[in-house]
């Protein structure tokens, strides 16, 4: 601590140049916070995956209908079986992209991790038009309790002939790893009553609770053998391979933003060296002196070290507040239509961080102490 | 009595990239007793600076001997030298070598880092530095918002706050008018004889070796004595 | 004049000195290099999946997919469909008299093990002998092309390079979880190079299949597509949708997610800011070493925007050296690279005008990062230029 007002009297030696790197490390570990964000949070959503969790679409594009939860909920392995109805349709624009999930029977039991309370499940079944939304699609469409939502579905039309679906929010909801876009909710009875006759008891999706993860596979596969050659074909995967492959897995995305966070680290590294070097060149005389006062190399150099340490931990931090702050202010700024899971700035990306600014100035400074120890005094003290 | 310094036999050669190893210094010998005052003389490129700097022992002999304050220089490690500088010896350059982003106060505290005081006896170290250079109204001054005098005071300052018995001087007067110069002769005079430092002065200036007590002149290596007249 | 020759002067004798500025400037060098590699990185991969994209389609083809299918997998043709499909006008007939028209299936091929080890996913096409002699830039690289009536399969390039099990005679597992024998590669230069391909018919069995994802229609001239799309969209007893190829693979390449884009210029912009950042620095730094030379400059005569000019102009030589070779590196790296995405295996292309791009970049992060400093230096008077020596 005894050193510490000769390295912050250091570091303000130049104060604009401090400042320049110091806006330069901010820029490099936002970006860090913002990739590693959104890589946590492709990790978080793949291992909040049910291992014994199966969804069953609709094979080529067609329907599902409710008469097939009976044979699935007999199947071996089966546990529980729910059935999900959709709309999917837009928001104000075609650009808007909603999908209101409309929970039908047995969804309570098979989507227990959908964050509603048991008075909240109630109010949606007695509510009609009612839905919730999480928070993520309140910030992103304005939306709060009591407000309207009106969806567009050309592919849905209603039984009066409409094709605007007008819920009534009943209440805002935390997001869940398993919905990163965010979602909306509603009821299927709701659905299915006020749509065209012809379309009553289709169902978008099945999701099917295995007895244990161990057979979720087998599952899967009977499931589709049973429906392959019905009318309504089933495609159905397992909840862990589908976030698995929706999370970047199987794909190069993981790899591009840990590699251009790197970047970004590269780029702080290569303007922290530079601004070490040429404070080390300006200052060799008075390294000379502090050489011939007593101070040993171990010593100089852990001062410079400092000096390299400081902006790089501060910067770090300010970046990643920074980048926690867009991550919240995201959902808000970003258009409707651009949608893609939110950056998470969790633990596990401040500490790497923190790390990464330490090895930065580590890198920053290998060559000033190299310079330090090689520095002949009397050769330096020579030249004044 | 045993001298503070003694060199014995010292060789010291000097190599410049692409040319001939230059022999600066071939089998000196020289002695100086305790609380000397010591002017050391001689043309450029006679080897005066290369004996203050092997005295001060930031420059290490080829061959022979140097003996300071009762140590072997010559047997030390880097770390051990560093160690021995800061407890032992006093630097005073020409051109100050202050830190320009530090107050004089904290330019005087720097050698005070490697000790284990604490900061109240360094503060209390340095007020009493300040006072004996007469300086203590400019403790918190840069050293840019000092005369070129008054940063030499505070290099002297800086170079006695640990209390070391020897003070290296290379031309401490170089850059300063005449009558700041006298202030400082008169200062390093004054360390000499009140405060018994024995202080080895380099300077081609006749008038400023007129103040030491003692006066050699370097010339193709060889030492001269010369007599000396107290000022 | 006066100035542009000063600027000339000044500019050549920068020039000249440029060598002892190197060390104190290869930060700009250096950043510009990250941010331009970076920078074209991402756009290489939109580069690539436009060409793989937009590259697939020819004009005297159409492709005919069930009405409101937003892409092949939710497109289903049943059989029924087919007979007023085939004798609709305007599709050209071969010289057995037979109409040239390839129903086509589209399905997904999942647990595929990649070479990483990771598992991945592609898709196969069922493509029939006709669909194939249609399509000549569907070229057998190696091996052969299946045998009709046979589980046997062909690989794209780019699948072979990403998943593992995909050389001749090497097994892959289908859907239906059946076997079936890898017996040639195939390019075409698009995205399909990441799909397998194989016999229509065998494909639908295996997989139960009872409707088609398209029909591929070989027109008699590009002309003739209206006449052919008038009669199918107007037929009450199918619904279609009917569209040139090359139209059909634009809609699909609009219709992809525009959230990669946007972290795209995102990362982009963050790292440029940071460079920018990082060129202040520099600037000021290597002002401060060349003060001695702008001193006398400016004693000597030369006025402060010449000598302002040759700074600019001297930091954007540097940041021009650092786009340059990161898009070298670039190219070298990435180049053709395939990649795995959600929707689909295509390459990377590292075009020449990404070059220019990068360089775009480059210039105007030069600009930005040495604009004030020379601005500075061109208000500086010049005995405070001098006390600066």
């Amino acid at each position: 601590m005894k050193y510490w007002r000769f390295v912050w009297a250091n570091l303000w030696r130049k104060p604009i140049r401090t400042i320049f790197l110091f806006i330069s490390v901010v820029f490099g570990f936002t970006l860090w916070g913002l990739l590693l964000g959104f890589d946590a949070n492709l990790r978080r959503i793949a291992d909040s995956a049910n291992a014994a969790r199966i969804y069953s679409f609709p094979r080529f594009g067609g329907k599902l209908v409710l008469a097939q939860m009976q044979p699935i909920s007999r199947m071996h392995f089966v546990s529980k079986v729910g059935a999900l109805g959709a709309i999917l349709g837009y928001y104000q624009q075609p650009r808007n992209r909603v999908a209101v999930f409309m929970q039908g029977p047995g969804m309570l039991e098979v989507f227990q991790d959908l964050p509603l309370t048991s008075q909240q499940w109630a109010a949606l079944a007695n509510s009609g038009a009612g839905v919730f939304v999480s928070r993520l699609y309140a910030m992103r469409y304005g939306l709060k309790a009591g407000s309207n939502f009106p969806v567009i579905c050309p592919d849905l039309p209603r039984a009066d002939g409409s094709d605007v679906w007008t819920f009534h929010v009943l209440g805002v909801v935390p997001d869940i790893p398993l919905m990163p876009v965010g979602f909306a909710t509603g009821n299927y009875d709701y659905l299915d009553r006020a749509r065209r006759e012809g379309d009553r008891g289709q169902v978008q999706q099945f999701w099917v609770l295995a007895v244990d993860a161990a057979h979720t596979d087998e599952v899967t596969r009977e499931i589709d053998k049973w429906f392959s050659s019905s009318d309504f074909p089933t495609r159905s995967v397992s909840e862990k391979s589908l976030l698995a492959s929706a999370g970047g897995g199987g794909t190069d995305a993981l790899n591009a933003f840990v590699s251009l966070a790197f970047a970004g680290i590269v780029m702080v590294v290569i303007v922290t060296t530079n601004a070490l070097r040429h404070s080390i060149r300006e200052r060799t005389t008075e390294l000379a002196v502090m050489k011939a006062m007593g101070f040993s190399n171990y010593k100089i150099t852990a001062h410079v070290l400092a000096e390299a340490a400081i902006p790089c931990l501060l910067g770090c931090f300010v970046g990643l507040v920074i980048s926690a702050a867009l991550t919240a202010m995201m959902p808000r700024i970003l258009p409707a239509a651009v949608v893609f899971p939110m950056p998470t700035i969790d633990l596990q990306v401040v500490g790497s961080g923190i790390a990464a600014a330490l090895l930065v100035a580590l890198l920053a400074g290998a060559w000033p102490a190299l310079r330090i120890a090689r520095l002949d005094v009397a050769a330096a003290l020579a030249r004044q | 009595m045993t001298p503070a310094i003694s060199m014995r036999n010292v060789g010291k050669t000097y190599k410049k990239s692409g040319r001939l190893a230059v022999p600066v210094l071939n089998g000196l010998n020289l002695e100086v007793q305790e609380r000397q005052f010591l002017a050391l003389m001689g043309p450029s490129g006679s080897g005066k600076t290369t004996i203050l700097n092997l005295m001060g022992g930031i420059d290490r002999p080829d061959s022979g001997e140097v003996i300071v304050c009762g140590h072997h220089l010559e047997r030390l490690t880097s770390n051990r030298l560093g160690i021995w500088r800061s407890n032992n010896v006093g630097f005073v350059f020409q051109s100050y070598h202050l830190l320009p982003v530090l107050s004089a106060a904290a330019n005087i505290e720097l050698p005070l880092l490697l000790t284990n005081l604490s900061r109240s006896q360094r503060l209390a170290h340095v007020k009493a530095a300040l006072e004996i250079v007469a300086l203590s109204d400019r403790a918190s001054h840069k050293p840019s918002e000092l005369s070129g005098g008054q940063q030499q005071r505070v290099a002297i300052a800086r170079a006695i706050v640990t209390d070391p018995k020897l003070l290296v001087c290379d031309e401490p007067t170089g850059d300063l008018d005449r009558s700041t110069a006298e202030e400082i002769l008169l200062l390093l005079r004054a360390l000499n004889e009140k405060y018994s430092k024995t202080i080895v002065m380099v300077t081609h200036d006749q008038k400023a070796a007129d103040y030491a007590t003692r006066q050699l002149h370097l010339d193709k290596g060889e030492l001269m004595e010369r007599a000396t007249e107290v000022t | 004049m006066r100035r542009y020759r000063q600027m000339r002067v000044v500019g050549l004798l920068s020039l000249r000195n440029l060598h002892t500025r190197v060390r104190s400037s290869w930060v700009i060098v250096a950043a510009l290099t990250v941010v331009s590699a970076v920078l074209l990185s991402a756009s290489a991969v939109d580069e690539g999946i436009k060409l793989a994209y937009l590259s697939v389609g020819h004009a005297d083809r159409a492709i005919i997919t069930s009405s409101g299918a937003v892409r092949e997998s939710s497109s289903s043709i049943p059989q029924s469909w087919l007979g007023p499909i085939f004798d609709a006008p305007g599709i050209r007939k071969a010289r057995d008299g037979m109409p040239v028209v390839d129903a086509e299936i589209y399905d997904f091929v999942g647990s595929l093990v990649m070479k990483d080890g990771k598992s991945g996913e592609t898709e196969v096409r069922g493509i029939g002998p006709k669909g194939l002699e249609m399509s000549p830039e569907i070229k057998i690289v190696d091996g052969r092309s299946y045998r009709p009536g046979t589980r046997e399969v062909l690989v794209g390039v780019l699948a072979r390079q990403k998943f593992s099990s995909t050389e001749l005679g090497d097994q892959i597992t289908m859907v239906d979880g059946g076997k079936w024998t890898v017996v040639g590669h195939f390019s075409t230069g698009s995205f399909i190079d990441g799909d397998f391909i194989a016999d229509p018919q065998i494909l639908s069995d295996a997989l139960q299949r009872t409707s088609y994802s398209s029909v591929l229609v070989g027109l008699e001239s590009a002309k003739s597509f209206d006449r052919l799309a008038n009669v199918l969209r107007t037929n009450p007893a199918i619904s279609v949708t009917v569209e040139r190829q090359s139209d059909f693979w634009r809609r699909q390449f609009e219709n992809l997610p525009a959230g990669p884009l946007i972290l795209d210029y995102m990362v982009s912009i963050l790292l440029a800011a940071g460079a920018v950042s990082g060129i202040l620095h520099t600037m000021h730094t290597t002002i401060g070493a060349r003060a001695k030379e702008i001193a006398i400059l400016r004693m000597v005569g030369f006025g402060g925007v010449p000598v302002s000019v040759a700074i600019v102009f001297e930091a954007m030589l540097f940041a021009c050296m650092g786009a340059v070779i990161g898009t070298a590196i670039d190219w070298l790296w990435l180049n053709k690279y395939p990649l795995m995405a959600a929707y689909g295996v295509f390459r990377i292309r590292v075009t020449s005008h990404l070059l220019v791009v990068a360089i775009a970049w480059a210039l105007v992060t030069a600009l930005i990062g040495a604009i004030v400093p020379a601005v500075q230096e061109a208000r500086l008077e010049v005995v405070d230029a001098l006390g600066r020596i």
